[in-house]
């Protein structure tokens, strides 16, 4: 990669320097917080609480993280995006450590909840995906992009045993302050992402106007139900798969190796559609990749569950698991260009999480309600092929801003 | 092609590091993690890759210890004694690591995204139970 190819006025900041440390804050945000689960029996152990106080705490988390995210990628944009990092990574290493003395279920709400979910708007992927988008070339973007999301899914898939191992060795405390210093590591490397479109590059409107613009786009509001989506499947299948597998006669850890093949196939998956993205058409990639969930998760549920066919399944989702987020994330910045992306991106992710807080909710429901997993199987083919459809007729071109008529 | 092929080994490059210094953290962890000689209570013990379980079993019931549980890993058991020297017994007979015993499992794992781990409909309903 040339240094030619970034945007001007970057100075030592290479292209292959903001991706590497773009990808970095991706892996540690993402990687940090797949291990919180780890923590739920240690800490409701050692303070003798039930499971309801820590999942509270989590809920409370997961929630600003969504609601979080288009005020994070709006402050982005306005300030550059190194502060909102810098911020959101002490947010977030602040919750991490602080959980490890929170002794009462307030305190771990403060801590496990408020902090960490401001902690993880700030210093989210998409931030992070945001800036890089607009620091390199429009034909390198897509491939940055999927690069991002396969770093934040690796991130997933890494920290899960050293968090384990963590816990193994030094107790869950120490562990926790430990994971707390890689949510610290993002401040540094945000001084990397730091700034914002210069003026004068892009079109010259506010943010509200944006904001307005965007609105008015059918294109935009295909994206947002599109995305919805894939958080209500990605959501639903990591949450629910397992219980589902074991109510089916398989054993636990047939679930467990179906996770992590998950984990494996969507680096591979979103690396690629990030390639896949600066050569072909972003729009029909993702009908194409909803398209392929709704056969594949039909399948699975026809099909009579063997080992082997969960494990098929498992590694056909995970390739077709985040592969969405570097070609709609690429399409809000080819539509609407890189200047207001943090914002109309986080604004697009919050339906992501909408969609993620449903899957989980309504496997549950419906599961008591019908006894079965079945209902919300056929509900996540037919979203599918909702999600499938609604992007077939995006219009993918850049926006056509007709300038303002000079003042006679 | 030579451009696409230089993003490429930049992905690769990329991965190539973000492994090696995570092996290099696993690393220390783990050797830290690992029991002393005289351990005794619950632990895991992992036995070589590529061994079955029935050849862990068995060379974890040489030490007359009780099976906890099995994992799901065909080398990694979780086993439980109070005869002093426990852990050594059990390197001694062929486990390359022996860990204190973590009340982790797949539904715990499933949980991460934030919600309350999914139990299965049948079976115990107990977390330490399943893995």
């Amino acid at each position: 990669m040339t240094t030619s190819s970034a945007s001007p006025g970057l100075g030592w900041r290479t292209p292959l320097l903001i991706i590497i440390a773009g990808c970095t804050i991706a892996l540690l945000n993402f990687g940090t917080r797949a291990g919180f689960g780890l923590f739920l029996e240690p800490i409701s152990a050692a303070n003798g609480w039930g499971r309801e106080v820590f999942a509270l705490g989590i809920a409370i988390q997961t929630v600003l993280w969504g609601f979080g995210q288009p005020f994070a990628g709006a402050l982005a944009d306005k300030y550059g995006s190194g502060r909102v990092l810098a911020i959101g990574g002490l947010f977030y290493a602040a919750g991490v450590a602080l959980s490890a003395f929170a002794s009462t279920p307030g305190m771990l709400n403060v801590t496990l909840g408020l902090l960490i979910g401001i902690g993880l708007a700030g210093s989210s992927f998409t931030v992070a995906l945001s800036a890089i988008a607009r620091m390199v070339s429009p034909e390198k973007r897509s491939w940055a992009l999927g690069i991002g999301t396969a770093a934040g899914s690796m991130g997933q898939f890494l920290m899960v045993p050293l968090g384990q191992g963590f816990i193994a060795a030094f107790g869950w405390q120490v562990a926790l302050m430990l994971l707390s210093l890689f949510a610290l590591a993002i401040i540094p490397l945000s001084f990397i992402l730091a700034g914002k479109a210069p003026e004068g590059t892009g079109p010259q409107q506010s943010l509200g106007e944006a904001l307005k613009e965007a609105g008015n786009q059918k294109s935009y509001w295909l994206l947002i139900s599109g995305f919805f989506v894939c958080g209500f499947h990605v959501s639903f299948i990591q949450t629910h798969l397992p219980a589902y597998i074991v109510d089916r006669g398989l054993d636990a850890g047939t679930g467990a190796w179906a996770l992590a093949l998950v984990g494996l196939a969507n680096v591979v998956g979103s690396y690629s559609a990030g390639v896949m993205g600066g050569k072909r058409s972003k729009k029909y990639l993702l009908s194409f990749i909803y398209g392929a969930r709704a056969v594949v998760i039909a399948i699975f549920v026809l099909m009579p569950m063997t080992t082997l066919s969960v494990l098929i399944f498992a590694f056909a989702m995970g390739l077709l698991w985040l592969s969405t987020v570097p070609l709609t994330s690429g399409l809000v910045a080819q539509i609407f260009g890189p200047r207001y992306m943090a914002t109309l991106f986080g604004i697009v992710f919050f339906s992501h999480q909408v969609g993620g807080f449903l899957g989980v909710w309504l496997g549950g429901r419906l599961f008591d309600l019908t006894g079965s997993y079945t209902v919300v199987w056929w509900i996540s083919t037919g979203l599918a092929v909702f999600a499938a459809i609604v992007h077939w007729p995006i219009d993918e071109r850049p926006l056509v801003r007709v300038a303002p008529a000079a003042a006679e | 092609m030579s451009g696409r092929l230089g993003l490429h080994w930049i992905a690769l490059g990329f991965l190539g590091a973000v492994l090696l210094v995570w092996a290099a953290i696993f690393g220390l962890t783990l050797r830290r993690a690992a029991l002393p000689d005289e351990a005794t209570g619950k632990v895991v013990a992992i036995y070589p890759f590529g061994w079955s379980k029935e050849q862990s079993t068995a060379a974890a019931f040489a030490t007359e210890a009780r099976l906890v549980r099995e994992t799901w890993l065909p080398n990694a058991i979780e086993l439980s004694s109070d005869d002093p020297g426990f852990a050594e017994r059990l390197r001694t007979n062929g486990a390359i690591g022996v860990y204190r015993a973590q009340p982790f499992d797949v539904f715990t794992l499933a949980g991460c995204t934030g919600m309350l781990p999914a139990l299965p409909r049948s079976g115990p309903q107990s977390l330490r139970r399943f893995g």
